[in-house]
């Protein structure tokens, strides 16, 4: 009996739909900025809205589903400022289709980062299910190193048998 | 005083084109003036049928519009009556370019297109504002004919850059954005002819409000009333920018900001993949910038204190008024969501209406 009631507890709680978690002000004050249509603010301008400024646009990357941009913009923020203390959460962006946005904005801004790190990313990114839109993107990098990974690590091209002249009587 | 010298432009110029259908033509010609005292007149010989037209100019200096007169002397438009004021009507009054685009009648209120001369006096200014005398400045003078201020079409280049037209995901979304781009417009009596074509344009847009000699090229190949939009992965390496217009009102000729430019990464969001939410405001994004460069401008700007030249957009001056009383309006400046959503925003005011209908590229 109690096995039973253990096992149905569990399950309800397993079914419990979770509810979407609250912004703060400080994080609400970010969406909002973020958000705007035409231009959106500079990563400075949002630095004065956070005393965590980090963490609270990784927040925004992973919560605001719209408008579209917000999230984007605000992994911008993360890899133009933060990569350093956010480098993991950018570790998962390029290996994840779920993520794919944000996988393709890294790999556009590649070239803004530290060669370590964008050869960090690459090299995750050319390793896993994205692999073929990374090197689109890498193989005209201005750092050689991941230029160069993604030239090397292009899939190789099977030869076709050449055709025959047809010839005409 | 100044002095003004008065230059007959239409007396030098060049016929360039004539398109359109059997209801409206849209006249290309070009010229040029030189300044002296740092202004000069153009003047425009408006006929009968004519009901807008459209100024272009790209000058050595920056120029911008002094005055507006009409064939029976009255002055129209005086910059000195608008700049410095909270209220928007149109760019042409600063000198902030080179290049400088005027389209008159801006609403049904300012002075209608009459037969007769029209004159125009620009003036060309250096970065501190001081007049400069012999400065050139080419023109291209476009009118329509097109009496039908409740009914148009507007003709729009869609242009992918490099790859992007080859990412079925982007092309299916960019369709459907089309459509409701389309029945925004509906109820206004305007209808967008999309045509698309791919290109070798680099997948990361310029900012065309600084001018590219990228987008210069391109519209260059644009037909005299057709608008250039182009869709690329960023704008200017980020994701800033979900889409621009390159100037209010903009040019219907080649110069570098002659765009739109749309970025493709910013509307999918951070999964990468084109929800129908996303498809909603894709469209409503192209609607909103293409009506930019026709001659919108927000109703109010996001200080809540700076407002269109509508009088039907209220003037309101804090965050819930506006959205209270502007949120739905196609040209609200932000969209009006919380996190998982956003309302539709596809209204137009009777006045923003009137405007995008006398915008010389609505046939």
């Amino acid at each position: 009996m109690l096995t039973t009631l253990l096992l149905l507890s569990g399950a309800a709680e397993a079914t419990t739909p979770l509810a979407p978690p609250k912004p703060t002000a400080e994080q609400r004050a970010l969406y909002n900025a973020l958000k705007v249509r035409d231009s959106g603010p500079s990563c400075d301008e949002l630095t004065a809205l956070s005393q965590d400024i980090a963490s609270d646009l990784i927040w925004i990357v992973d919560n605001a589903k719209q408008p579209p941009w917000a999230g984007i913009r605000a992994a911008r923020c993360i890899l133009s400022d933060h990569l350093e203390a956010k480098a993991t959460d950018v570790d998962a962006w390029v290996v994840d289709p779920e993520k794919k946005g944000l996988a393709l904005l890294t790999l556009s801004m590649l070239d803004e980062v530290p060669e370590t790190a964008a050869v960090r990313f690459a090299t995750l990114a050319l390793d896993g299910p994205l692999a073929e839109d990374a090197r689109a993107r890498l193989v005209d990098s201005v750092h050689p190193a991941v230029a160069n990974m993604a030239v090397s690590t292009e899939a190789p091209v099977v030869p076709q048998e050449p055709k025959a002249d047809v010839v005409e009587d | 005083m100044r002095a003004i010298l008065i230059l007959p432009l239409l007396g030098a110029c060049d016929l360039l084109k004539e398109v359109g259908d059997d209801s409206s033509t849209l006249l290309t010609e070009e010229g040029e003036v030189v300044t002296e005292s740092g202004v000069a007149t153009v003047e425009i010989d408006v006929d009968s049928v004519e009901t807008a037209f459209m100024i272009t100019a790209d000058g050595e200096h920056l120029v911008s519009v002094d005055e507006i007169i009409d064939p029976s002397g009255d002055t129209v438009l005086r910059w000195s009556d608008w700049t410095g004021t909270n209220t928007n009507l149109t760019s042409a009054i600063y000198p902030s370019s080179s290049e400088m685009v005027l389209n008159w009648p801006v609403r049904a209120e300012d002075a209608k297109v009459t037969p007769g001369k029209w004159r125009v006096v620009l003036s060309a200014v250096n970065s501190s504002g001081r007049y400069q005398s012999g400065s050139k400045i080419k023109l291209t003078v476009q009118t329509k004919d097109d009496s039908d201020f409740l009914n148009g079409t507007v003709n729009v280049r869609l242009v992918y850059a490099e790859g992007v037209g080859e990412i079925p995901a982007v092309r299916d979304a960019m369709e459907a954005g089309i459509e409701r781009w389309k029945d925004i417009w509906a109820p206004y009596g305007l209808t967008p002819v999309v045509t698309t074509e791919t290109s070798d344009f680099d997948p990361n847009l310029p900012y065309p409000g600084e001018g590219s000699e990228d987008i210069y090229d391109l519209v260059m190949d644009s037909y005299e009333d057709e608008l250039t939009m182009i869709v690329g992965e960023t704008i200017r390496g980020g994701t800033d920018y979900l889409g621009v217009a390159g100037a209010i009102p903009g040019t219907l000729t080649a110069n570098t900001r002659s765009a739109v430019v749309v970025s493709w990464l910013a509307s999918a969001g951070t999964d990468g993949v084109f929800q129908d939410t996303d498809i909603t405001i894709l469209g409503e994004t192209m609607a909103h910038e293409v009506g930019h460069y026709m001659g919108l401008f927000h109703p109010v700007e996001q200080t809540w204190s700076t407002w269109d030249a509508c009088d039907d957009t209220p003037d309101c001056t804090s965050e819930s008024a506006c959205i209270s009383a502007l949120g739905t309006n196609l040209m609200f400046p932000t969209p009006v969501c919380d996190f998982d959503g956003c309302i539709e925003q596809d209204q137009l005011s009777i006045v923003q209406e009137g405007i995008m209908h006398r915008y010389t590229g609505t046939l």
